[in-house]
């Protein structure tokens, strides 16, 4: 009896072990893989912020207005163009 | 004998006994209470604190990536200042195996690039020395690609700019080690440098752009040497556009001239000639001194000590108060700032700010050039402009005041989400509701009338000064200007432009006056800007738009021009 219950505390103790062995690495692996991503993030952001710098240098009102002219021969919009909802029923009634 | 021996020493026995058994007990106890602790703990952790698994794994979050310099925006979050990571090429001689070569090498790949001085540099004793700092990636790559030994790659920040030239003078720029020299960039250094996230300014880059567009245009069309111009919000003072040409790009501070990097909107300061007649009738209203209906005699030239006051077209008869101002008439100007007296026009002009520096979160701000002593001639000239010198942008927020129902507030270069911010009263309601009329009245049918902007009811005044130099005034060059504000029936912005030495052409008749050059800047500057903020134009014919902006002018021409 005695020497049944030694076997089952060894065997308990071993099944535990191996378990905490195969956690540790996981976890071990895992962090590793956290890192390389967190380093992924940074790299990314980096990019990010150049691609950003990038769109401000591209979207300059100065370069739309010129290539705008150039391909578009769009107009700013004139005073006469906007109006309210309201306005609306008064300027049909005008055109008829 | 022997009992008594046996039971003393059964005693002693005994004793001991006890003794042992009470410290036993002692320890049992601690040591009980030792475990019990450690239990209690165990089930407070287990049980009460973190039931389970925590749901959510605690792993330190990943650091934000930074650069040591804090980004600068625009209202908008555009980006207007931000740094990169660039490579330094160093050196370091000693492992330079062959100088000669590395030399030739690198002064055919670097543009600019000086072989002798590079050779130079490979050849001192010194383990260090730079090659050429913030290069392309593409450099960067051909010096790997060259495989000498001893050069390296230092990563740095440099500070760029996407938008150049625009927004130069506000911004300003660094040096090579990223120290703000200029600008927005030296004044908040410090700020910038602590990286506690990116600083906003009330820029608006859009405006900013449309209004150095138009100077830009009329500069070239007028063949002006320069050029300046503000758009601020009346009741926040921020400051939405502010140029100053000719510009400099901040990417190469070092090619700029010293004329391009001057700041003519802050910086410079300048006699503005007619303007000021705004700032003369507003505190002869105010003060009580003249009404809408007072007349002054603008029939002929004042003449003090050896100068001769005199109007630019002359309407030789009495003028009321709406009239001085349609047909920016001097005299009419000059005898309203006699009514009012030396101190009262310093004590007006020192609230409107015109006799301090203005408090711009700028390091280029000039102060104002105001006559010691305050002589009469100073009185007069001042009333029309002359003999004071303040820069546009105090021009700009005194006119602000002076629109927005009374209230002084300084002008601003950070982003207040257009919030009223403190300020001072400085004129009443009914005196800047008057001005209003009055400047709508300058627009509508007097010298301004160049500067309307169909459905957003400008107002506004036109400005023309002789230069002056060591010389007295030239007569020749002009300094033109003009400050609009719209819509008049409840102003929202104050627009500012004024040329350098505008020549007239032939769609002008050949003037070059504030009217003629600077009006049309105005106009279209309001009518592009205005869709992009949200003002929403209204019919200028429509009955009530008149009557809130009607004035009653009472001509005096019948009766008095005869005299």
């Amino acid at each position: 009896m005695k020497g049944h219950f030694t076997f089952l505390w060894l065997l308990l103790v071993a099944v535990v072990c191996f378990g905490l062995f195969l956690a540790k690495y996981k976890v071990q692996s895992l962090e590793t893989e956290l890192a390389a991503l967190n380093q992924v993030i940074l790299d990314r952001q980096e990019e990010l912020h150049v691609l950003k710098a990038e769109w401000a240098h591209l979207s300059r009102p100065e370069r739309i207005q010129r290539l705008s002219e150039r391909f578009l021969h769009l107009q700013p919009v004139t005073a006469k163009r906007i109006d309210t909802e309201a306005g609306l029923a008064a300027r049909l009634e005008r055109s008829e | 004998m022997s009992a008594e021996r046996r039971r003393r020493k059964d005693l002693a026995h005994h004793q001991a006994i006890e003794t042992g058994r009470t410290r036993l007990f002692l320890l049992a106890t601690l040591m009980m209470l030792a475990f019990l602790a450690v239990g209690v703990r165990l089930i407070e952790l287990t049980l009460f604190r973190e039931g389970s698994e925590p749901r959510i794994a605690n792993a330190t979050p990943p650091a934000s990536w930074q650069t040591e310099r804090a980004d600068i925006l625009d209202r908008n979050g555009e980006i207007l200042a931000t740094s990169l990571r660039t490579a330094s090429l160093y050196a370091d001689p000693v492992r330079v195996l062959d100088p000669q070569a590395a030399a030739r090498a690198l002064a055919r790949l670097l543009p600019r690039a000086n072989r002798k001085e590079i050779l130079e540099r490979l050849r001192s004793k010194r383990r260090f020395t730079w090659i050429r700092r913030h290069l392309t990636p593409q450099q960067q790559y051909a010096v790997n690609r060259l495989g000498i030994p001893g050069l390296y790659f230092q990563q740095e920040e440099h500070r760029v700019y996407p938008h150049g030239h625009l927004a130069a003078h506000v911004v300003g720029f660094t040096g090579v080690d990223n120290r703000g020299l200029a600008g927005i960039e030296k004044s908040f250094d410090a700020a910038l440098r602590q990286g506690s996230g990116p600083l906003r300014l009330s820029l608006d880059i859009r405006v900013q752009h449309i209004l150095a567009d138009e100077i830009g245009k009329a500069m070239r069309r007028f063949q002006a040497i320069g050029g300046s111009g503000v758009v601020m919000d009346v009741t926040s003072g921020e400051v939405l556009g502010l140029v100053s040409l000719p510009d400099f790009d901040p990417n190469r501070p070092g090619a700029a001239s010293p004329d391009a990097m001057f700041n003519r909107a802050t910086l410079g300061i300048y006699e503005m000639g007619s303007t000021f007649k705004i700032f003369t009738a507003a505190m002869a209203l105010e003060s009580g001194k003249a009404t809408l209906d007072s007349v002054y005699d603008a029939s002929k030239p004042i003449r003090i000590a050896r100068f001769a006051i005199e109007d630019y077209k002359p309407k030789n008869r009495w003028l009321s108060v709406p009239e001085i101002l349609m047909y920016s008439s001097n005299i009419g100007a000059a005898k309203m700032a006699k009514d009012l007296g030396a101190t009262l026009q310093q004590d007006y002009l020192s609230r409107l700010g015109l006799l301090s520096p203005p408090a711009l979160e700028l390091p280029e701000i000039g102060a104002p050039l105001a006559p010691y002593p305050w002589r009469e001639i100073n009185l007069l000239t001042i009333a029309y402009g002359h003999g004071l010198a303040v820069s546009p942008i105090q021009l700009a927020s005194a006119v602000a005041a002076v629109v927005n129902g009374g209230i002084s507030r300084p002008a601003t270069l950070l982003y207040h989400a257009g919030a009223p911010t403190e300020g001072a009263r400085i004129l009443s309601e009914k005196t800047s509701e008057q001005m209003r009329r009055l400047l709508r009245l300058v627009v509508d049918s007097g010298t301004g009338s160049h500067a309307a902007a169909e459905g957003y009811l400008v107002g506004g005044k036109t400005g023309t000064a002789e230069k002056n130099d060591a010389n007295g005034y030239a007569g020749k060059g002009l300094r033109s200007s003009f400050v609009g504000a719209f819509p008049m029936q409840a102003p929202r912005y104050v627009v500012f432009a004024l040329l350098d030495e505008p020549k007239g052409d032939k769609q002008t008749y050949g003037y070059a006056t504030g009217g003629w050059v600077c009006a049309p800047i105005v106009s279209n500057v309001i009518s592009r800007m205005a869709p992009l903020l949200g003002v929403a134009p209204i019919d200028e014919e429509a009955p009530e738009v008149e009557r809130q902006m009607f004035i009653e002018i009472h001509e005096q021409e019948k009766r008095l021009a005869s005299f």
